[in-house]
């Protein structure tokens, strides 16, 4: 991306059919953009944040395109620190198309993705992780993960950071003072204490990391994997668990197993569940083959949904494959409860396995559908922070993490040994970097490409 | 060669430690030089502690050593007192340090300069400059006579406007007994150099027989000698003690009370002191909750009667300064030769500078030293060193020396003074170098031994020495590679003897030699032939416990060169891209980087503009290369 003097636009709506369209522009030239394309009675172009109703018409012929309210934002005062307008138009391809056209001819460029987000970051408006968050709040797949990026945008990680920065910035002054004024009859503090409040900022850097584990369930779903031998109702189940929210997300052919993939969201949770076809082939040889390749697929997952046969109870090889799952995160559904009443407890002591969680359902009659989602949701629960801590949301912050906290680790273990405080300090600084990368203060510029290249046009 | 000629090659103005090193340097390339001073008897005098070294400044003359310059050698002639700092602790962080006869080291420094080739002295005062246009010719002196140079190194330490405070009485002087440089400053302002001032200061000098030596805790030197300089073999003057005494409530009280009459608390002393070297007055003030402040007593000299009071900078007025001293121990019927005093002087502001140290706005003008914004022998010797190599190779019409960040405290040194610039006396610590576990005092002949010979100002048989040991210890660790023990009874009892955990499978001596508790020594009772001197055992052990930090270190060097190489194009117009603030806009068409590298270092430039940058020179380059297809 280049960064030059030009003003850009591009439609800040998604494409399609709705009753609004926007055209976002920013840049130097926004106001003399606005004066010739803008006809309005009661604009002015001084004014910041106002909205104004008028018409928009294209410079060259002169036409009227739209009726239009637009924003006003004068310099440093918009999203992007430039001068800068919304333009609501109404909604669908071709009327957006036209005011977009209309205000290029005017002077403006068309946006490169992530421009405009760009442009916030260069002027200041934003660090590194705020736009990181708008980029998931754009994505974002359900309203938790929209909230979690919400708070980033306001600033959460960023709070925690920079504690973290000013902690590791004291313990390395108190460090370098007792190396380059040895001489010098002066108390730094103590190692010991140092190492007090190393662990302490430990701690907050584990928090945070823990939480990028559950905001990776908020954010990009939580993998099921749906386990069960051929007419056990897996189909039937799924349909009432993905209820009329039920999309195929893929459809993955080209293999010997196919697997499809759907997703529904609970309580603001999003769940992948993906049913391992394998098991969808018959017999023997075959069907070993493919439980074989479902039980790796499960790896993958975060969690296990087994499905049994209430009628028929559990079988050697679904103890067996229990077993290997382990039910830390694993729930057996008995399906087809209405059948036959089947004694689980019993069932589960027979089997041994009676730590794991259970439900039964029937599929036909929806009986238990609403207990399997309960049971879902606490296991998510089980394995996360509440929300409130929850403020890690990218790869790239967590990798920062992490190596601040390896860094951290090392400088901890290394101030026990009594090591010499040089290389306390090569590690403590190194952590700092780290951090500072979380706060965009000293990221490459590859890094920074990365990011803006998953924005789409107009944000 | 007779002086009777007014043209030289290189002049130098200024016979201190960057004076010296500056002309020794030039005249040894074999560039006809002269040295100007205001006084033929005070060269290479040292103003304030008689001691050279300590951490990072230790580094700093081993490394003038290492490049052929003078401190090193002449440090190591005038030593009265040897201490090495930190020896328990890690290798980056020894540093060496010596207490020195005062009026030798002057002498060592004077014989030198009398008798090196090429190289003339002359005591006279520069006035102004000689100009040709915005070039440099030389200089006019005091008696209106023009000497004229290709190239002139101003090296004027505190003198330039120099006023010295005791209590609220001021009087014009570089330095006790020297005057101070008038019209030089006023020349350079107006030819539109920004000139601030600055200060700093000095203790009382003592009379030897009026201190109760009983009353004070000796403090010896060293046993073993680490020189500064690869050419010394041992040292030269006999070793004495100093004397620690300490500071009380009644020091403190007197001082409160006449902060009044203390030039810097009244407002007359507008240049900025050093925070790190404060005054007693300072230290009283700020550190308000220490009840005592240490003080060594250190001979100026073997004959001399000045016994320097160190920690105990002061402007205070003398009745003030009898008072506070003599309520230290030992010192109750102190006689007071020469009072402590301050001294204000003009400095240049050093992003003026080239990194060769020439000036930016005048050719062939270098300056050097404390003169620049520095504070202490040491930086001043090496930028010395650094402005007369590179004003000798310019008129030799070769490659510049311009040391990296990575290779040299002298890199590091010159980066942040032309970069960053400073408000304060400017000091050396390790902390300034990002790659300090790379700048050590062990492998300074490693980084720069080479360049020195490059240059020519270090011989062929100097570097064969230094080869010498180099092959010593690569065959060394070849051999600790590759001698391996097994784990039979003899030698499980081996280990045990030597108190550290025994082996269960096949071990080389390097991997023994690694555990935090073995040291080289202890290898040899493995293999007799395992035997070497001192140095090679120093760079074996750090080498080999080290190896882990060295590499990392190493890696970061590399991932930062990329930066580093990002040329900045000359007479770039930084006002053609956007996302710069006007501060940093101004910044960087001030300082005039030339790397991306160094425009990251500039204090006020956000890693946002450094991206801005990266991005507006990345996509010119894109452009470049497909317009060229």
């Amino acid at each position: 991306m280049l960064g030059d003097n030009e003003t850009i636009a591009a439609i800040g709506t998604a494409k399609g059919v709705g009753a609004l369209g926007i055209i976002r522009v920013s840049g130097l030239h926004t106001p003399e953009i606005l004066a010739r394309c803008f006809a309005s009675k009661q604009f002015k172009v001084q004014e910041s944040h106002t909205a104004s109703f008028g018409v928009w018409k294209n410079p060259r012929t002169q036409e009227p395109v739209d009726e239009v309210v637009v924003v006003n934002f004068t310099q440093g005062r918009g999203y992007t620190g430039e001068a800068a307008a919304d333009i609501i138009c109404h909604g669908g391809v071709q009327v957006t198309e036209l005011v977009l056209n209309a205000t290029l001819d005017a002077g403006a460029r068309l946006a490169r993705p992530g421009e405009f987000t760009y442009r916030a970051v260069m002027n200041g408006r934003l660090d590194l992780s705020q736009a990181e968050s708008v980029l998931e709040i754009i994505s974002a797949k359900s309203p938790r993960a929209a909230a979690l990026a919400l708070k980033n945008i306001q600033g959460a990680l960023s709070e925690k950071a920079t504690h973290i920065e000013a902690e590791l910035i004291y313990l390395l002054a108190n460090l370098e003072a007792s190396i380059d004024f040895t001489t010098e009859d002066i108390q730094p503090v103590s190692l010991v204490e140092m190492n007090q409040r190393l662990e302490k900022s430990l701690d907050i850097t584990k928090q945070l990391l823990k939480s990028y584990v559950s905001t990776q369930v908020v954010t990009s779903g939580l993998r099921m994997a749906i386990i069960g031998k051929p007419n056990v109702g897996k189909s039937s189940l799924m349909n009432s668990l993905l209820g009329k929210k039920r999309s195929i997300v893929a459809d993955l052919p080209g293999t010997t197993r196919d697997t499809i993939e759907a997703e529904f969201s609970l309580d603001g949770y999003l769940f992948k569940a993906i049913d391992t076809a394998g098991l969808r082939q018959s017999d023997n040889s075959i069907e070993k083959e493919g439980i074989q390749r479902s039980l790796d697929e499960m790896t993958s997952s975060d969690l296990v949904l087994y499905i049994a046969d209430a009628t028929v109870g559990l079988q050697n090889e679904d103890i067996e494959h229990l077993k290997n799952i382990g039910s830390k995160n694993a729930i057996i559904c008995f399906n087809k409860a209405d059948l036959k009443g089947l004694e689980i407890s019993q069932e589960l002591e027979k089997s041994g396995l009676l730590e794991f969680p259970t439900v039964k359902t029937s599929a036909v009659t929806e009986n238990g559908i609403d207990e399997l989602k309960n049971k879902l949701l606490s296991l998510i629960h089980q394995s996360s922070n509440s929300e409130m801590n929850s403020v890690v949301s990218t790869q790239r912050q967590k990798e920062a993490l992490e190596g601040a906290l390896t860094h951290m680790s090392k400088a901890s273990s290394l101030m026990r040994e009594n090591a010499s405080p040089e290389f306390i300090a090569f590690e403590l600084k190194e952590a700092l970097l780290k951090t500072q990368s979380l706060l965009g203060k000293n990221v490459g510029d590859d890094v920074m490409d990365q990011v803006f290249k998953q924005f789409c046009i107009g944000k | 060669m007779t002086m009777s000629s007014n043209q030289f090659d290189v002049i130098v103005v200024g016979a201190g430690h960057a004076g010296c090193e500056a002309a020794l340097a030039s005249a040894r390339l074999g560039l006809k030089t002269a040295i100007i001073t205001t006084n033929i008897d005070h060269i290479a005098y040292m103003s304030c502690n008689p001691a050279v070294g300590g951490l990072a400044k230790g580094h700093i003359v081993r490394e003038i050593d290492a490049l052929g310059g003078e401190m090193g050698v002449n440090t190591d002639k005038a030593t009265i007192q040897f201490k090495r700092l930190n020896t328990k602790k890690g290798p980056a962080v020894r540093a060496s340090r010596s207490q020195c006869d005062k009026s030798l080291y002057s002498q060592f420094m004077k014989d030198v300069i009398f008798s090196t080739q090429n190289l003339f002295s002359l005591q006279a005062e520069v006035k102004r400059l000689a100009l040709d246009g915005s070039k440099c010719v030389g200089i006019i002196t005091e008696k209106n006579e023009t000497i004229f140079a290709k190239a002139t190194v101003i090296t004027t330490g505190t003198f330039m406007n120099g006023v010295m405070h005791v209590g609220l009485k001021q009087e014009s002087g570089g330095r006790a007994g020297d005057k101070a440089s008038i019209g030089l400053s006023e020349h350079l302002k107006e030819l539109g150099f920004t000139v601030t001032r600055l200060k700093t200061g000095t203790p009382a000098r003592l009379h030897k027989r009026s201190i109760d030596w009983s009353k004070t805790t000796p403090q010896p030197g060293d046993k073993t000698f680490y020189p500064f300089s690869r050419k010394t073999a041992g040292l030269n003057l006999p070793q004495i003690e100093c004397f620690l005494s300490y500071t009380n409530e009644k020091t403190h009280e007197i001082i409160r009370k006449n902060l009044d009459r203390s030039p810097l608390y009244c407002g007359l002393i507008e240049g900025v002191g050093p925070r790190y070297c404060p005054s007693i007055e300072d230290k009283v003030v700020r550190f308000a909750d220490k009840d005592r402040h240490q003080t060594f007593l250190e001979p100026e000299g073997l004959d001399s009667d000045l016994i320097y009071v160190q920690g105990m900078s002061t402007s205070l007025p003398v009745d003030v300064q009898y008072d506070f001293l003599r309520t230290i121990p030992g010192l109750e019927n102190v006689e007071i030769i020469r009072p402590g005093y301050a001294v204000e002087y003009d400095f240049i502001h050093p992003t003026q500078l080239q990194k060769t140290l020439e000036t930016k706005a005048i050719e062939n003008l270098f300056l050097a030293g404390q003169v620049n914004g520095t504070s202490g022998y040491e930086e001043a010797a090496g930028q010395g060193f650094w402005a007369g190599v590179n004003a000798a190779q310019k008129i030799l019409e070769k490659e510049s020396m311009i040391l990296r960040r990575d290779q040299a405290y002298l890199g590091v040194l010159i980066d942040d003074l032309v970069t960053k610039g400073t408000q304060e006396p400017y000091r050396m610590f390790t902390s300034r170098a990002e790659y300090r576990l790379l700048l050590r005092e062990d492998n300074t002949l490693e980084r720069l031994l080479s360049e020195g010979k490059r240059l020519g100002l270090v011989s062929d048989r100097e570097f064969e020495a230094y080869e010498k040991v180099q092959t010593e210890f690569d065959e060394m660790r070849q051999k600790l590679k590759s001698t391996v023990i097994v784990p039979n009874e003899e030698n499980l009892k081996k280990l045990d003897a030597i108190d550290t955990p025994r082996i269960v499978k096949p071990t080389t001596l390097e991997e023994l030699l690694r555990r935090e508790e073995i040291v080289f020594e202890n290898l040899k009772t493995f293999d007799a032939e395992i035997n070497a001197d001192g140095q090679v055992i120093e760079k074996v052990e750090i080498a080999v416990k080290y190896e882990g930090y060295i590499k990392r270190q190493n890696e970061l060097v590399e991932q930062s060169q990329r930066l580093e190489n990002f040329k900045i194009p000359d007479n770039f117009n930084f006002h053609k891209v956007t996302g710069f603030s006007n501060e940093e806009r101004e910044k960087l068409t001030h300082i005039k980087p030339i790397t991306v590298g160094q425009a990251s270092r500039i204090s006020g430039v956000n890693p946002s503009a450094i991206q801005a940058l990266l991005i507006h020179l990345k996509g010119k380059e894109k452009l470049r290369n497909i317009s060229s297809l």
